[in-house]
């Protein structure tokens, strides 16, 4: 209880020095609220029980993953599937698709890396990738739940 | 009466604008407090930093096992605790870390690493994370699994 008071009461403190305009607020300073973003049911693997972690305004989203009864085995439906739980992880942290540093992408296949633009670029709004993006692929099998694709993203508030 | 206060509140406000000018000074020209620790050298060549710093956050490499019994409980044990170590040299605490990359050899051994790895963590305090498994023997040293993290002091 005394925890959240001072959380509180620094939040509270970090807003009123921002608005004051010192720039404090921008700083990813040692006392920024950590914040965990847990699904609301534990132990979700293979899909990962933590959604996001945040320091300030950085965000850090984990790795976003198609399960195999989400839909078709397709580049397509993995990637939209993906990019949305991602795109939903990033909207609960208070960021968006919009506001990236970093998206890591993995895919299954090294064939894809070519196709994976058309439904990567689709899944941001205006339908334009944003951003940098690292790209690797693994082995067939080798990303969790047998998805074709995984996303991971740095964003910031 | 009036003089004094007057006097007091003229000397509030300039020490708010000189806070308040300092601050914009030092947001223009940030100085890039950044430090690299623990180089890790190969044939005489450095390789990679284990850890480096920024501000307050830290970026850790990542940690393989190269010791003990090849299965995945014992190899993720020896990670989380050579991680941990990592971690507090560098001046922070499992508490206190963001983000990390899990990797395995062999996908099969997801469910064994997570046992491991979620024991490591204090309640509530999980990083986010993502996790692949790369291809047999990939993970450099022989490892059965490697974990790095990205925390802060």
């Amino acid at each position: 209880m005394k925890t959240q008071r001072r959380d509180i009461l620094k939040a509270f403190a970090a807003g009123i020095v921002g608005i004051a305009g010192l720039g404090f607020a921008n700083k990813v300073k040692a006392d920024a609220v950590h914040i965990t973003g847990e699904s609301a049911i534990k132990n979700r693997y293979p899909e990962e029980p933590v959604k996001f972690t945040k320091l300030g305004n950085l965000i850090f989203a984990s790795g976003f993953i198609c399960l195999p009864h989400e839909g078709p085995r397709t580049l397509e439906n993995h990637t939209k599937v993906a990019m949305g739980k991602l795109e939903a992880a990033l909207k609960e942290a208070g960021s968006s698709l919009d506001k990236l540093h970093r998206v890591t992408a993995w895919i299954d296949d090294p064939a894809n890396y070519f196709p994976l633009n058309a439904p990567y670029a689709a899944a941001f709004p205006g339908g334009r990738r944003k951003g940098n993006r690292s790209c690797m692929a693994v082995s067939p099998g080798n990303i969790p739940g047998n998805s074709m694709v995984a996303f991971d993203a740095i964003a910031r508030v | 009466m009036k003089l004094k206060r007057r006097a007091v509140l003229k000397g509030v406000l300039a020490s708010a604008a000189g806070i308040g000018l300092t601050q914009i000074a030092s947001a223009k020209s940030l100085p890039a407090y950044h430090e690299a620790g623990g180089v890790v050298n190969s044939q005489e060549i450095p390789m990679f930093s284990a850890f480096t710093k920024y501000e307050n956050l830290v970026f850790i490499s990542g940690i393989g096992c190269h010791e003990g019994p090849k299965t995945i409980e014992n190899h993720t044990k020896v990670v989380m605790r050579d991680l941990k170590k990592a971690i507090e040299a560098a001046g922070s605490s499992m508490s206190k870390v963001l983000k990390c990359y899990a990797y395995v050899d062999d996908i099969a051994n997801v469910d064994g690493m997570n046992k491991v790895y979620d024991a490591a963590w204090p309640k509530g305090k999980m990083p986010a994370r993502t996790c692949i498994a790369v291809a047999k023997g990939g993970i450099p040293g022989a490892s059965l699994c490697e974990v790095d993290a990205i925390c802060y002091i």
